[in-house]
């Protein structure tokens, strides 16, 4: 069946993800002892984070919904100008603008924009801060809003953030964050339904 | 005294004392109402009723700033929070997206009520598979994210669509989700309140709440808080006029007591002279307050004009007094007509459909009747005491001297009176103003705030809108008002109106909710038609299940009714576009008119009414489409000539009066020349000086041409020819004095309306006196 071949992929993703996770996480655990030493390399990684130019790259979302019986791939383009616009550009398998540009969020699907005020989704407005914080580098933006805990190296690393606020805490379990040296390659969501996304980042500069 | 005397003295002090109760006892106003007609047609009712109680007159429009940056969005929600608080508020919204949470649930709730056409079945496996699609792409787009309860609650879309009933405009621009003006450093509010325009003490209260809350919210020294709106102008407009009664009323008092004081000397003869007066204004508020109820400060405020007719009456009998003329029949006879015509001019007001003509009018001829039966009989009783008359014989010689100087005038004066009135007459159209906002108390600059602000805020606009009303009690016409909706809607779809709003939209004619209902598939018809194309779709009936609950649920819900809005902010824009007039249903339909084009309802409703004449859901049924503001004015216009047509009644009874008593011709002329001269040139000035004239120029004009009598009653000859040492010129001119400085005051006032009766009357009785003085002046000449 035709229709099935996005679907595989997607597993077949998930599954290269999931191993490659597995093979980081020993090494990383077994080097993070001290707390000062995690703490500096955290922001060590923050400032290179920051220090990259305006970042774009291509994505891949997998999607896993309790509601649906296979989990939902979809890709496209992702950019980040700094400081607070990162536009999301999905390609398949509908095509979606998303951009986030100060405080509103605007989708374009087909001929129609939809404007959405932040506030509006608070689980929104958190997981904007979060992407933007991390793409800039600005730690502090990123612990205002989420308590970080660091695993890893500053060449292997993985971050987990969990959200601060309670309204946000409601929708949001947590985020995962992995990245090698001064590059993000995967944010997985967790939500508190069970849903989750993950999204991996490809061809970056 | 004499028993006689005792019992006039007693009644006297009954009738003052049973005033004094109705007074305190009265329900006192000073809103805008009394200058609102009574009784007018449907379509006026309609117009008024809006005016007092529509939508428009419950919201708010509030301002916040100048505010850095960073203070925007918590000062806004802070100031938000403390508003909710107060009782009366209904609804504050600064642009916070969950403003409209509400609303938006109740309109998804009936999402399947309130959208298809009833014809096309939405539900079949073939109508189904390419919105389910749609569905599961936007699962897995971005906008799913936090969205996958209402994509599969809504796979069809028809909760957005109803949703869509809510938006009216996209609102002003926003910070942080917050609304700001266009400078960004000014929040931007708007409130429902839950009170009626009718109750200005409550709304009073509430805007006072509003205030004291921000005081406590906000701590930013350098900003203000800026409320707009009707109910703020109502309530600002009566703080004026009562602050601009009490205050001119009491300057425009001390000035006639200083004056007064000047003249006599001494404060016993001072206190005689206000006891008429102040008998008059007692009286006359008395039956004002019996007669309607309910006394207007702007009516008091008119009281002034006694003031001058009654100080009168109390010099004449100080002066004649002294001079032994008050015991003459012959010497009152000028003053009683006087009286009687002042009297036959206010009558005609009394069948005004505005209550504050006709308040004026009782107030005006219970009154002077008081005050000339205190003169004439009380005052002879409390005091034999009378003005130290020997300067005013001084005074009266030097003025009859002016006066008889006056007599060459005549020609001239004769001039300007004609050039006057060829210049009205040339000029009659742009005389009066037909513009209701000439009556508006609120001052230019704060209805231009107030513009910006409900620019910015896109606030309810009901300039252009589609009646449809019943042509008889009981007729439903839901029908009707669809129909009428959906040709409004097709005019959207060409582009020549920017957008519609009708009751039927949040209420739907029961017979098409129906209709939409017949076409909900059972909820195992459903289940079976999605799990038929789940392999095309990807998703299940068991991912579809809130989808499935909710089109089972519409299937077997009563039909959506205004009550199932109750709560919400749609209840109020309901409300106001439901009404009855006359036991008919009456449905409002706001139309925004696309701004490049100008909006003509007559063409409008030649078009709706061909389009839709043979339409049997029109049956029962007539449609108007009508300019608000076009309306009003036409309605306000019809008025102004009503007022015109009463005065000109009364003007005609009073020279009929006057002819019937002075039986000659040549008197008559004398009497009346002067006071309509005066009127040409007051009326010639004011054209002259580019102001239309409203209502209360026109009360203004009645007013001199009832003082004036007096005036030119005094000074024609007597028939019995004027005795030469009797003093007429003196009491006239101080009498003139304190009619000037009554009135002069009140054209200062910050109130057009009383500023516009100041004016008038303020320039009119002095003309008068001057035109009767050189139309009389060469008797005098021959005297002197």
């Amino acid at each position: 069946m035709k229709r099935c071949l996005p679907s595989a992929r997607a597993a077949l993703l998930s599954l290269t993800l999931a191993i490659s996770g597995a093979v980081s996480l020993p090494t990383a655990s077994a080097q993070t002892t001290d707390p000062d030493r995690d703490r500096a390399t955290l922001v060590t990684i923050f400032e290179q984070l920051g220090s990259k130019t305006a970042p774009s790259a291509d994505f891949v979302e997998i999607r896993t919904l309790g509601e649906l019986d296979m989990p939902i791939e979809s890709r496209g383009h992702l950019r980040f100008e700094p400081p607070a616009t990162l536009i999301k550009q999905t390609i398949q398998p509908v095509e979606e603008t998303l951009r986030l540009s100060g405080d509103s969020l605007s989708v374009t699907m087909g001929d129609t924009t939809r404007e959405l005020p932040l506030d509006a989704v608070p689980a929104a407005a958190a997981l904007a801060t979060a992407l933007r914080g991390l793409l800039a580098g600005r730690l502090t933006e990123v612990e205002e809003a989420f308590s970080v805990h660091f695993t890893g190296t500053r060449q292997d690393w993985q971050l987990q953030l969990e959200p601060r606020d309670a309204k946000v805490a409601a929708s949001m379990k947590r985020l995962v964050v992995y990245g090698l040296a001064a590059q993000i390659v995967q944010i997985d969501l967790r939500q508190t339904n069970g849903d989750e996304s993950m999204l991996r980042i490809l061809n970056q500069p | 005294m004499t028993r006689i005397d005792r019992r006039i003295a007693v009644c006297w002090l009954i009738v003052l004392a049973l005033a004094a109760l109705i007074l305190t006892r009265a329900n006192w106003l000073a809103d805008m109402s009394v200058f609102l007609p009574t009784a007018p047609s449907p379509e006026q009712k309609l117009l008024i009723t809006n005016l007092q109680q529509g939508q428009s007159a419950r919201t708010l429009l509030a301002s916040v700033g100048p505010l850095p940056e960073s203070q925007l969005k918590p000062v806004s929600n802070a100031l938000v929070a403390a508003w909710r608080e107060l009782s009366g508020v209904r609804s504050v919204s600064n642009g916070n997206a969950n403003d409209f949470a509400a609303e938006q649930a109740a309109l998804f709730r009936h999402r399947y009520l309130l959208t298809g056409d009833g014809q096309h079945d939405p539900f079949t496996e073939a109508a189904l598979q390419e919105p389910l699609k749609q569905a599961r792409g936007m699962l897995a787009s971005s906008a799913g994210l936090f969205n996958k309860e209402l994509i599969l609650s809504d796979p069809t879309g028809a909760g957005l669509q109803s949703l869509n009933l809510l938006s009216g405009s996209s609102g002003p621009r926003r910070h942080q989700g917050v609304w700001i003006d266009a400078s960004g450093n000014k929040l931007l509010f708007m409130l429902s309140i839950a009170i009626d325009g009718v109750d200005l003490d409550g709304q009073e209260q509430l805007l006072t709440g509003l205030r004291a809350a921000y005081d406590r919210t906000v701590n930013d020294t350098e900003a203000r808080l800026t409320l707009s709106g009707a109910p703020v102008f109502a309530v600002q407009s009566r703080d004026d006029i009562r602050g601009d009664v009490i205050r001119l009323s009491s300057l425009g008092m001390a000035l006639i007591v200083a004056l007064l004081l000047l003249m006599f000397r001494s404060l016993r003869v001072l206190l005689i002279a206000l006891v008429p007066l102040l008998t008059a204004v007692a009286v006359g508020a008395a039956a004002v307050a019996l007669g309607f109820g309910s006394i207007h400060a702007l009516t008091l405020g008119f009281g002034v004009a006694l003031i001058g007719e009654c100080v009168d009456y109390a010099l004449y009998h100080l002066v004649h007094n002294q001079s032994g003329a008050g015991g003459q029949p012959g010497f009152w006879a000028p003053v009683r007509l006087g009286l009687f015509t002042s009297l036959t001019g206010f009558a005609a007001l009394l069948f005004s459909d505005f209550p504050g003509l006709a308040q004026l009018a009782v107030l005006a001829m219970a009154g002077l009747s008081a005050g000339f039966l205190t003169t004439r009989y009380v005052l002879p009783v409390l005091t034999t005491a009378s003005a130290p008359v020997d300067r005013f014989y001084r005074l009266e010689a030097h003025a009859r001297r002016c006066s008889a100087s006056l007599a060459g005038w005549r020609p001239w004066a004769l001039a300007l009176v004609v050039i006057c009135l060829i210049f009205g007459v040339l000029r009659r159209d742009a005389l009066w103003s037909t513009d209701i906002a000439a009556l508006n108390p609120v001052s230019a600059q704060a209805r231009q705030m107030d513009a910006l602000m409900r620019d910015a805020l896109g606030g309810p606009d009901l300039s252009n809108v589609v009646l449809v009303r019943a042509d008889k009690a009981g007729t439903d016409i839901s029908a009707a008002t669809a129909a009428v909706t959906d040709a409004l809607r097709e005019q959207v779809q060409a582009g020549r109106l920017r957008g519609v709003q009708s009751p039927t939209d949040l209420v739907p004619p029961v017979a098409l909710q129906q209709a939409r209902q017949q076409l909900l598939p059972e909820r195992s018809a459903l289940q079976t038609r999605i799990t038929a194309i789940a392999g095309q779709t990807g998703l299940s009936a068991r991912a579809l299940a809130p989808f499935i609950d909710a089109v089972a649920k519409a299937r077997d819900q009563a039909p959506i009714s205004v009550a199932d809005y109750a709560g919400t902010r749609l209840a109020d824009r309901l409300e106001s576009m439901l009404t009855t007039i006359d036991d008919r249903q009456v449905a409002i339909i706001t139309l925004e008119q696309e701004s490049s084009r100008p909006f003509d309802p007559a063409q409008w409703q030649a078009q709706l009414q061909t389009r839709l004449g043979a339409s049997p859901a029109m049956q029962g049924a007539t449609l108007t489409v009508l300019n608000m503001k076009d309306r009003t004015d036409a309605l306000y216009a019809g008025y102004i000539r009503d007022a015109l047509r009463l005065s000109l009644t009364g003007a005609a009874a009073i020279v009929l009066l006057l002819a019937v008593s002075l039986r000659s011709w040549r008197a008559l002329g004398r009497v009346c020349l002067p006071i309509g001269g005066a009127l040409a040139i007051i009326v010639a000035g004011f054209a002259l000086a580019g102001t239309p004239m409203h209502l209360l120029h026109l009360v203004g004009l009645l007013l001199v041409a009832a003082i004036g009598s007096n005036y030119a009653l005094v000074l024609a000859p007597a028939r019995d020819g004027a005795s030469a040492d009797a003093l007429t010129l003196t009491p006239l001119l101080l009498a003139n004095l304190t009619t000037v400085a009554g009135f002069g005051v009140l054209a200062f006032s910050k109130v057009p309306l009383l500023a516009a009766l100041g004016l008038t009357v303020g320039l009119g009785a002095p003309l008068v006196l001057m035109l009767a003085a050189i139309a009389n002046a060469r008797r005098e000449e021959n005297v002197a």
